[in-house]
C-alpha cells in the first residue's frame, strides 16, 4: 500500500519586498561584523575595570567564579581617560548599531519561518544557534537600555546577567560568522556595489538577481516582488540616520561639557546647574537614608595590616597631609563622564601614615555600606586621591561629603563616596 | 562526502565550529544560572525580549509602515509623461521625505520608551538628583525637527528639479 503523499504546490511567498536579497543582508552584515565585536570587547574591558577578583568589588560580589570570569591583567591607572573612552565606545556604538540590527533582522525575516524547519543535523544546529544569537542580542540591547534609562523591572543582577549574556551572544556570533562569511564576501563581490546602490534612485531600483534554487533553496530574493516603495539608498540612509541619532546621544554624554545637551534623550544629557558641584550624580545622599548626625560626627579611620589604626577629621586631613589637585574624569559604566578638578590627600600618603610603604592595595568601606578594593597600582598612582574638595569648594553631600575616592582611569562605582574606613595591606585578594 | 558527512549535512569543520560555539554559549547560560538571582527570570527576559521585538514590534512597525506608505501608493495619479523622458511615468512624490522621519521617530520612541513614558519615576530623582525633564516633550520636539529638516530638503530637491528644466 503506497502512502498517498500529496505534493504541496510551492506557495507564492508572502515576503515580497524587492529590496531583500543577499547583497542588502551582506552590506548590513559587514557593518555589524565590524561593530559588534568592538561592543563585546569594550564590554569585557569594562568588566575588567572593576578588578572583579578583588574583595568587595561589585562585578563578582557574592557569586561563584565561572570559567568565563577570567582576568588577564590588573586594570591600569593610566591614562586617566581610558575607561571613559572604553565605555563611551561600548554604549555609543551599542546604541548606534541598534538600527542596523533591526534592518538586518527585517532583511532576513523570511528565513525565520522557512520550511522545512531543518534539512539536516547541521542545519538544525545552525538554526538552534540563531536562537541564541538573536536571543542574546536582544537580551543585551534590552537590559542595556533599561539600565541606562534607570528603569529596572527585572529581578536579576544587571552586571552579571549582561556579562554572561554577552558570552551567549558572542559564542553564537562566532558560528554565524564562520558559516556566513564566504556567502557575505561572495554576495558583496558579485551582486552589487555600494557606489551603484548610492547612485540608484527609486525609479531605477530593481530586485537583486535570483539565486540558483538548487544551491539556495531559501533565497532571500523574493520570487514575486512588488514594485519598490523605497530605494536601497533611502533604506541605508535612514538606517545611518537612525544610527547617528542614537550614537550622538552616547558620545555627547561621554564628552560632556558644552555638547552634553546633545544627549537630550538620555538621563545624563541634563546638567543640574552651574554651581561647582553641579555635575552628574549617581546615587544621591537623600537616596541612601543616612542621618546627618553620622556625617557631622564623621572621622576617617585608616588601618594597616598589623591592626594599627588612626582617625582623622576633615580638618586634620587638610592640615596634616599635603593637598593635591588633579583634573580627573569621573566615568560611569553607563557611558557618561564628567571631568572635574578634585583636591585632597594622596592615597599613597594615607598608606604611609599607617606605616605601609611600597605598593599596598586598599579595602575601602563607605557609610552607605558600599565596599571596594583598589589594586596596588591604583593606590600608588600619583593622581589617586581621597578627595575633600572639588572646583575649590567642599564636595557636596551628593558627591560623597565628607570624603570620596577618585582614582584615574577607574570605573566610578569603585570610587566610593562617603568613605568611612580604609584598610591598607600589601596584597588583598579573595 | 562520507556517509556520516552526508547524514550530518556538512563538512566535519562545521561540526567542530558548532561545538566550539555551543561550548561558549553554554558557558554564558551556565553563568546566568550561577549568578544566583533567579536564572528563570533571565531566560524569560532573553526569550521575551526576542519575542516582543521580532514578533510584535517589528511586524507592527512593518504593518503600520505598509498601511501608510505601502504599494497602494504605486498608482500615482495619471499625468503626462515627463517631457525629458518621453514615455516614462511621471515622477512620483517621493514618500521617503515623510516615511524616513516617521520611522526615525518610532525608533526613538521604542529605544527611549522607559524615559518618554516615565511621568512619575521617583527613582530617577533619587539617582540623579535632578527632576526628570519632560522626555515626552523632547521626543515630540525631535520628531517635529526631523519633519522640518525633511520638508526643507524636499523643498530644496524640488527647486533643483525645476532649475534643471
Amino acid at each position: 500500500v503506497s502512502a498517498r503523499v500529496r505534493p504541496r504546490a510551492p506557495r507564492p511567498s508572502s515576503w515580497r519586498s524587492p529590496l531583500r536579497g543577499p547583497w542588502l543582508t551582506s552590506a548590513l552584515g559587514v557593518v555589524l561584523l565590524a561593530g559588534l565585536p568592538l561592543v563585546f570587547i569594550t564590554g569585557l574591558l569594562s568588566n575588567a575595570a572593576y578588578n572583579p577578583w578583588l574583595n568587595g568589588n561589585v562585578a563578582l560580589q557574592g557569586r561563584a567564579r565561572s570559567p568565563l570570569d577570567f582576568y588577564l591583567f590588573t586594570w591600569p591607572a593610566h591614562p586617566a581617560w581610558l575607561y571613559a573612552v572604553n565605555q563611551g565606545i561600548h554604549v555609543s556604538l551599542g546604541l548606534a548599531l541598534i538600527p542596523a540590527i533591526v534592518v538586518k533582522q527585517w532583511s532576513v525575516m523570511p528565513r525565520f519561518v522557512a520550511r522545512p524547519t531543518f534539512r539536516s543535523p547541521a542545519h538544525a544546529l545552525e538554526r538552534l544557534s540563531l536562537v541564541f544569537l538573536v536571543g542574546g542580542t536582544f537580551f543585551e540591547i534590552v537590559t542595556g537600555l533599561l539600565f541606562e534609562e534607570y528603569w529596572v523591572p527585572f529581578h536579576f543582577d544587571f552586571t552579571a546577567a549582561h556579562y554572561y549574556g554577552a558570552w551567549v551572544f558572542f559564542g553564537a556570533l562566532l558560528l554565524h560568522t564562520a558559516l556566513k562569511l564566504p556567502k557575505m564576501r561572495e554576495s558583496l563581490r558579485t551582486r552589487g556595489s555600494l557606489a551603484r546602490v548610492l547612485r540608484t534612485d527609486l525609479e531605477h531600483t530593481v530586485p537583486e538577481p535570483p539565486e540558483d534554487p538548487a544551491s539556495t533553496p531559501d533565497s532571500l530574493v523574493p520570487s514575486a516582488p512588488t514594485s519598490p516603495t523605497m530605494s536601497r539608498r533611502a533604506l541605508l540612509g535612514a538606517t545611518a540616520a537612525g544610527s547617528a541619532l542614537l550614537g550622538v546621544q552616547g558620545v555627547a554624554q561621554d564628552i560632556g561639557g558644552p555638547v552634553r545637551s546633545l544627549a537630550f534623550l538620555l538621563p545624563r544629557g541634563s546638567d543640574a546647574g552651574t554651581g561647582p558641584n553641579d555635575f552628574p550624580v549617581n546615587g544621591t545622599y537623600a537616596s541612601i537614608g543616612l542621618p546627618l548626625d553620622t556625617i557631622l560626627k564623621w572621622r576617617l579611620r585608616i588601618s594597616g595590616p598589623d591592626g594599627s589604626s588612626l582617625e582623622f577629621t576633615r580638618g586634620e586631613l587638610r592640615s596634616r597631609f599635603p593637598q593635591h589637585t588633579y583634573r580627573l574624569p569621573l566615568s560611569c559604566r553607563e557611558g557618561w563622564s564628567t571631568t572635574q578638578p578634585w583636591r585632597g590627600v594622596r592615597l599613597a600618603d594615607l598608606a604611609a601614615a599607617v606605616g605601609v610603604h611600597g605598593s599596598p592595595a586598599v579595602y575601602v568601606e563607605a557609610l552607605d555600606g558600599g565596599t571596594a578594593t583598589l589594586a596596588a597600582n591604583q593606590v600608588s598612582a600619583e593622581q589617586s586621591l581621597l578627595a575633600l574638595d572639588v572646583n575649590g569648594v567642599p564636595i557636596s553631600l551628593d558627591h560623597g561629603y565628607p570624603a570620596r575616592v577618585i582614582v584615574p582611569d577607574e570605573i566610578a562605582v569603585n570610587c566610593l563616596k562617603w568613605v568611612s574606613s580604609m584598610t591598607f595591606a600589601p596584597v588583598i585578594d579573595t | 562526502m562520507s556517509r556520516v558527512g552526508r547524514f550530518y549535512g556538512a563538512q566535519p569543520l562545521h561540526l567542530l565550529a558548532s561545538v566550539v560555539s555551543f561550548a561558549i554559549v553554554a558557558g554564558g547560560v551556565a553563568g546566568w544560572f550561577q549568578a544566583g538571582s533567579d536564572p528563570l527570570a533571565i531566560v524569560i527576559w532573553a526569550l521575551g525580549a526576542t519575542f516582543v521585538f521580532e514578533w510584535i514590534l517589528l511586524p507592527l512597525v512593518w504593518a503600520l509602515d505598509q498601511i501608510a506608505f505601502g504599494p497602494q501608493w504605486r498608482r500615482a495619479p495619471a499625468g503626462p509623461a515627463a517631457p525629458d523622458r518621453p514615455g516614462a511615468p511621471p515622477p512620483r512624490a517621493n514618500r521617503a521625505y515623510v516615511r524616513v522621519p516617521a520611522l526615525l521617530s518610532v525608533l526613538l520612541l521604542i529605544v527611549f520608551a522607559p524615559l518618554i513614558f516615565s511621568a512619575d519615576r521617583p527613582e530617577f530623582e533619587a539617582t540623579t538628583g535632578i527632576v526628570a525633564p519632560d522626555y515626552l516633550a523632547r521626543w515630540l520636539l525631535a520628531t517635529a525637527a526631523m519633519f522640518v529638516v525633511s520638508a526643507v530638503s524636499y523643498a530644496l530637491s524640488l527647486r533643483r528639479v525645476r532649475a534643471r528644466k
